[in-house]
C-alpha cells in the first residue's frame, strides 16, 4: 500500500487523475482518495496538519500493521532559493530540517529514483527570498518535517519517501493555480515511476514461514489455547525447523487433532510439539 | 537500471569531520557520491526505525569525529593470549561483510559504516594507555580491527598502514589486525613489524559460502596469509566461531589440513579458537531481524548474558579443533574460548 500525503488539491489532482483514485465518501474531515494500492490524503498547509494526516492515514490504511508492505510518500510543491534551478524540477529529498526546532531528519535513500536530490527546510510560515540566507540552497516547504516525524513513528525509515517539485523561487507574488497544476502534470510520469519503484521496498523481507504455515500455527494455537508467549515460542521453533531441515511443518499437523482439557494437558502437548520441532 | 542505490552512493559528513585530511581522501575516492552534511553522526547512525538487513545491501558511509571513548577494555568473550593489558578501539563501526553470525547486527542500530577520521586522537589515547597500563611488564595488546574488518577497507581508508607505522614507533605496543579479507596486496611494500600481527579468520568453505556473505573464499584468505608469511609478517590463524553443522568434523579436519598444506606451521605465530557465543540481547535483536539463516536457530543456551551451545557441545567442538591444530602447533600456541 502506498500512502501519499499532499498539502493541496492542486498537488493531488494530477495524481488522482493519473491513477483513477476515487474519493472516500466516509472520510469527511480529511479528503482521502483511494485506488487499488494507493491512498492519497489532502492534508492542508502546515506541518501539524501533515503530521496529523500522516498518522491518521497510517493508522487507518496500514492494514498489515507495523508498516509491512506500506510506503509513505509526501509529494508537494516547494520554493527554491536558487534561481538557477528551473521551475518544475522534481527532487528526492535526502535531508529535512525543521526550521523552528533545527532538528534534522534523514530519509534513507535506499531506492535509486533517478531524480536529483536536495535538502528541504520546513518553515512554520510562508517565506520569501529575503528571509533565506544567501548561500542557502535547501528547498522550502511547510509540511516535510511534520510528515516525516509522523511517518517515522509508524514505519521503518526506508519506507518513507519525500518528493518536492520546485514551484517558485520564493518571490512575493503567488503563482496562479493552473500553472502549478501544469507543473505537477509535467512530472506525473516521474511520480508514477517512483510509486512503481517503491513496491520494491515492500518485498524485501524473507520469512521462511509461508501463509500456509502461519495458518497452521494459528489453528494450532487456537485449538490448544496457547498463551501469547507460547505462540511466540511456537513460531520461533517452527521457523528454525524449516530453516534447519528445509522442510514444511507437516510434522506437527497431527497435533491439530489433539484436545487439551486443561492447562496441564495443553502444556504436555506443547512440550511434545517443541520436541518435534527442535529434534 | 538498478532500482536500488549501490554501496556508498551517499556519504554523510559530520561538520567537524570536514577539514580532516582523511575526510578529503575518502571523499576523493567516491567522487560521484552524494554528500550530506550532518551535525552529529548519531543523527543518521542511531536514529530509530532503521532496518539493518536492508541497509546492509546498500551501505552508506558516514565520516565522523569520535568525541567519546577512544579506547575500551577488551571483552571477556574475546581471547587475550595471556596478555593482561588487553584493550581495543573502534576506528570504524560496522563491516563490509555480512556474516550471519556477526554480533554487530545486534549491537548497532544501523548497518551503515562510520569511519572516524580523527586518527591522531586515537593514537594519543593509546600512547597514554601504554604509559598507564596496569601491568608494565607486558605490552599493551590492542586489536585494532575489532568491530570491523580494517584490511577489507584498506583501499578506502588506509588504517592498517597507519596503525602499523604507529606501532613501529611505540615500544610496549602489540597490535592485531584481524581480517577475512584477501586484500594483503594493499599492505605489500610495507616493512613487516614483529609487533603487528596479521590475523586471518578461516572457516570451512561451506561456512564461508553459507554464512559469511561477501567474504573471499577460504582458499583466498589462506593464500593471502601465505603472502604475508612469505613477506615476514607475524601471522595468527583464527578459527572463530567454530560452528556445529552436519558434517562439521570432516569440514574442520579438511580446513586444518588445507590450511597447513599451504602455510608452514613453524612460521605461524599462534592460533585462536572459539565457539559461537553472543551477548543475549544482541542475539534476541538479531533473531527479530533475520529470518533467513538457520545459524540463529541452533540449540543454543543462555548462560548469564551469553548465548552459546551447551557446555558439553562447546567442549566437543573446541577439543576436536584443538586436537586437529595440535598436529601442527604447540599447545601453548593455541588460545581457546570455551
Amino acid at each position: 500500500m502506498k500512502i501519499i500525503i499532499t498539502a493541496l488539491h492542486l498537488e493531488a489532482r494530477p495524481i488522482i487523475q493519473c491513477f483513477g483514485l476515487k474519493k472516500d465518501p466516509l472520510s469527511r474531515r480529511l479528503p482521502v482518495y483511494l485506488g487499488d494500492d494507493i491512498c492519497l490524503a489532502v492534508c492542508g498547509t502546515g506541518k501539524t496538519k501533515a503530521a496529523a494526516a500522516t498518522g491518521w492515514m497510517l493508522g487507518k490504511y496500514d492494514a498489515a500493521g507495523a508498516g509491512q508492505g506500506t510506503v509513505a510518500i509526501n509529494f508537494g510543491l516547494a520554493g527554491c532559493p536558487n534561481t538557477k534551478i528551473p521551475l518544475g524540477t522534481l527532487f528526492a529529498i535526502n535531508k529535512i530540517t525543521d526550521h523552528a526546532t533545527n532538528r534534522h531528519f534523514y530519509p534513507e535513500m535506499a531506492l535509486n529514483l533517478s531524480l536529483p536530490e536536495n535538502s528541504l527546510t520546513t518553515h512554520d510560515h510562508p517565506v520569501t527570498k529575503e528571509q533565506i540566507p544567501n548561500d542557502e540552497n535547501s528547498l522550502v516547504d511547510m509540511e516535510g518535517s511534520g510528515f516525516f516525524t509522523a511517518a517515522a513513528a509508524f514505519l521503518p525509515v526506508p519506507r518513507i519517501i519525500c518528493l518536492k517539485l520546485v514551484s517558485d523561487h520564493l518571490e512575493k507574488a503567488p503563482m496562479d493555480k493552473s500553472t502549478m497544476i501544469s507543473l505537477v502534470e509535467s512530472r506525473i510520469k516521474e511520480i508514477a515511476h517512483v510509486l512503481q519503484l517503491s513496491e520494491n521496498l515492500c518485498h524485501e523481507k524473507t520469512d521462511p514461514l509461508l501463509p500456509a504455515d502461519d495458518a497452521l500455527l494459528n489453528e494450532l494455537a487456537m485449538s490448544l489455547r496457547l498463551t501469547a508467549t507460547q505462540r511466540h515460542q511456537l513460531r520461533d521453533w517452527a521457523r528454525g525447523h524449516i530453516l534447519r531441515k528445509n522442510v514444511n511443518l507437516d510434522i506437527i499437523r497431527p497435533f491439530l487433532t489433539q484436545k487439551a482439557d486443561n492447562k496441564a494437558s495443553r502444556n504436555r502437548i506443547f512440550e511434545a510439539i517443541k520436541n518435534e520441532l527442535l529434534a | 537500471m538498478n532500482s536500488w542505490h549501490n554501496n556508498f552512493s551517499h556519504i554523510y559528513v559530520e561538520k567537524e569531520a570536514r577539514g580532516h585530511g582523511l575526510t578529503d581522501k575518502i571523499l576523493a575516492r567516491f567522487p560521484k557520491a552524494t554528500q550530506i552534511e550532518v551535525d552529529n553522526y548519531k543523527e543518521v547512525f542511531a536514529r530509530p526505525g532503521q532496518d539493518f538487513p536492508s541497509q546492509k545491501k546498500r551501505m552508506k558511509l558516514i565520516l565522523a569525529v569520535e568525541k567519546g571513548k577512544l579506547l575500551y577494555h577488551g571483552s571477556e568473550n574475546a581471547q587475550n593470549f595471556g596478555l593482561p593489558n588487553f584493550y581495543y578501539n573502534t576506528l570504524i563501526l560496522n563491516c563490509l561483510y555480512n556474516c550471519a553470525y556477526c554480533y554487530l547486527q545486534g549491537m548497532y542500530p544501523s548497518a551503515n559504516i562510520v569511519v572516524f577520521v580523527n586518527l591522531q586522537d586515537f593514537f594519543q589515547s593509546v600512547q597514554k594507555a601504554i604509559q598507564n597500563r596496569p601491568d608494565p611488564t607486558t605490552p599493551l595488546y590492542l586489536p585494532v580491527s575489532y568491530d570491523t574488518d580494517l584490511l577489507a577497507f584498506e583501499s578506502i581508508v588506509p588504517f592498517c598502514r597507519e596503525w602499523i607505522e604507529f606501532s613501529r614507533n611505540e615500544r610496549d605496543l602489540l597490535i592485531e589486525i584481524r581480517t577475512k579479507s584477501a586484500n594483503f596486496g594493499s599492505l605489500e611494500g610495507i616493512q613487516p613489524h614483529p609487533e603487528a600481527i596479521l590475523a586471518w579468520t578461516l572457516s570451512p568453505e561451506i561456512v564461508a559460502k553459507n554464512y559469511e556473505q561477501g567474504t573471499p573464499p577460504t582458499q583466498k584468505r589462506i593464500a593471502a596469509a601465505k603472502r604475508a608469511l612469505d613477506a615476514g609478517w607475524p601471522v595468527r590463524l583464527c578459527f572463530d566461531p567454530v560452528l556445529r553443522f552436519p558434517g562439521w568434523e570432516d569440514a574442520y579436519k579438511k580446513l586444518i589440513e588445507t590450511t597447513f598444506a599451504t602455510l608452514p606451521p613453524e612460521k605461524i605465530r599462534d592460533a585462536s579458537l572459539g565457539v559461537f557465543r553472543m551477548n543475549a540481547d544482541y542475539f534476541k535483536r538479531i533473531k527479530k531481524m533475520r529470518t533467513d539463516t538457520d545459524i540463529l536457530y541452533q540449540s543454543y543456551q543462555k548462560e548469564g548474558n551469553i548465548v552459546s551451545s551447551a557446555e558439553s557441545e562447546r567442549r566437543e567442538l573446541t577439543d576436536t579443533l584443538r586436537g586437529l591444530l595440535e598436529n601442527y602447533l604447540k599447545p601453548d600456541q593455541i588460545d581457546t574460548w570455551t
